[in-house]
């Protein structure tokens, strides 16, 4: 029983983490103003442009996934209750 | 229930709650991006409040090392855009945007045409003139536009000499399509050229000598410039008429809002044409592809440089296929043809994915470059200039 029950929670702390993710790796890159590469990802080269490009993908990650992952951890939460009862 | 079989089955279940609603959370008040009766839309304002600083600051932000025509495009766009601004500003406002409008148009005429070209722009044009539509069409409409707005008798005679030019080119080729590079005509340029010489017949009071003709004869044989897979206009000929691209959606919107000014039902029918073959409105967002679908052409061969990215097609988004010019330019085609669901998709499309950055009243996007930001700008505020031409009054 404290194996299952230890193992239902462990999925909702996973996509916690995945939605959370993004988000961290979001606050690094703008600290390493990475934010001001997108103006030469779509013609330049070189450290910005990598930069910028780590920006762009990880800001999509974090608008589309990361409230897919929050939206998951809470329905395999309220599964999790569900299962409980 | 196994931890693979919940985390799948959480992960539907949100996916089916988050993706539809996804827009929702992006997407700006209507009063952003939808003209009201008092003026023009607020990133109308935003956009024009960066680009006039940008100006001030001597940028031009257009990556002329990667296309020169960029450059110019900036430049049009920018004036087009306060010029339609300027209709609905306060006078203070209004003198500004003169200046600027002034300043813009004065840079590109102290330029040579190559200036504004690719290298392959010094060869040999069928047209003796050897001059370029692209560069005259745009002087004509920005010049036009600023003494529609900003009466002055006094130049005229100048705006007249430029619409003779411009006639003088598109009358010459056999299926009235002027050159921009030698043997290569460009449909943005010359349907922008014929909306040219109508701003220009309203400014001068009588249509410009030959113009009406041409424009006729250019509309009766239109039909020979339309792909019959699409019912679209091709987007650039030969001299003689042969296609050389077919429809490209970085094309197609703006000849549609170009030619509001010659033909309006023509305009509108290439609209939805341009819209049913080349947009793309996935949950609430919306894009355009460069190309339509190549299995419109069966079996026929497709046109010469079908499918191949170049420089007025920008960056093309694998796997989605989405056009960045041809997204830019289907928002100046929604908002000439007062498409609001659409104008709404596609500007939330671009709250995702453009990178809007602002500060203090001033709007820009980082995923674009000068000539972007300068297509928005004029996207968000045309509409006064175009219907000036229409109700035939002139302002004071």
């Amino acid at each position: 029983m404290t194996t299952s029950s230890s193992s239902l929670v462990t999925v909702p702390r996973f996509f916690l983490l995945v939605a959370g993710l993004p988000l961290a790796i979001l606050a690094v890159l703008g600290a390493c103003g990475a934010r001001e590469g997108i103006d030469v990802v779509m013609t330049g080269s070189g450290s910005r442009a990598l930069l910028g490009a780590a920006w762009v993908a990880t800001w999509l990650a974090a608008v589309i996934a990361s409230p897919i992952a929050a939206g998951a951890a809470l329905v395999s939460f309220g599964l999790r209750r569900w299962r409980g009862r | 229930m196994n931890k693979l079989l919940q985390g799948l089955l959480s992960l539907v279940v949100s996916s089916c709650v988050v993706l539809p609603t996804l827009h929702v959370a992006l997407r700006p008040s209507p009063a952003r991006y939808v003209r009201s009766p008092d003026g023009p839309p607020e990133m109308a304002r935003e956009l024009a409040a960066a680009q006039v600083a940008a100006w001030d600051d001597g940028q031009r932000d257009v990556a002329r090392q990667v296309n020169p025509e960029w450059d110019l495009g900036h430049h049009t766009f920018l004036a087009l855009g306060l010029t339609n601004l300027a209709i609905d500003a306060t006078p203070a406002l209004r003198e500004t945007y003169r200046a600027k409008v002034d300043a813009v148009v004065a840079e590109v005429r102290a330029r040579p045409q190559q200036h504004f070209h690719l290298a392959y722009f010094d060869g040999a044009f069928r047209d003796r003139r050897g001059r370029s539509l692209f560069v005259d069409g745009e002087v004509l409409l920005m010049l036009a536009g600023r003494l529609a707005v900003w009466p002055d008798p006094a130049r005229h005679a100048e705006l007249a000499g430029l619409a003779k030019d411009v006639v003088g080119e598109m009358s010459a080729g056999p299926v009235l399509m002027g050159e921009s590079y030698p043997n290569e005509c460009w449909m943005y340029d010359n349907t922008l050229a014929l909306a040219a010489l109508a701003v220009t017949g309203h400014v001068l009071g009588h249509a410009v000598e030959g113009a009406e003709a041409l424009t006729q004869r250019w509309l009766a044989g239109a039909a020979r410039l339309t792909d019959p897979h699409t019912g679209l206009l091709v987007a650039s000929t030969t001299w003689d008429g042969g296609t050389l691209d077919g429809p490209e959606g970085s094309s197609a919107f703006a000849v549609a809002h170009f030619l509001e000014l010659v033909d309006a039902k023509m305009a509108r029918e290439q609209y939805e044409r341009a819209k049913e073959r080349l947009v793309v409105r996935p949950l609430g967002f919306a894009y355009a592809h460069e190309w339509p679908d190549p299995a419109l052409w069966g079996k026929d061969p497709l046109p010469v440089r079908a499918g191949m990215p170049d420089v007025d097609s920008g960056p093309v988004i694998p796997l989605v296929h989405a056009g960045a010019g041809a997204s830019g330019m289907a928002v100046l085609g929604a908002t000439a043809f007062h498409d609001d669901a659409l104008v709404a998709e596609l500007v939330t499309s671009m709250e995702l994915a453009a990178f809007p950055e602002r500060k203090n009243g001033a709007l820009r996007f980082r995923a674009t470059n000068g000539l972007g930001d300068a297509v928005l700008l004029y996207a968000m505020a045309q509409g006064p200039l175009w219907r000036l031409v229409r109700a035939g009054k002139a302002t004071s």
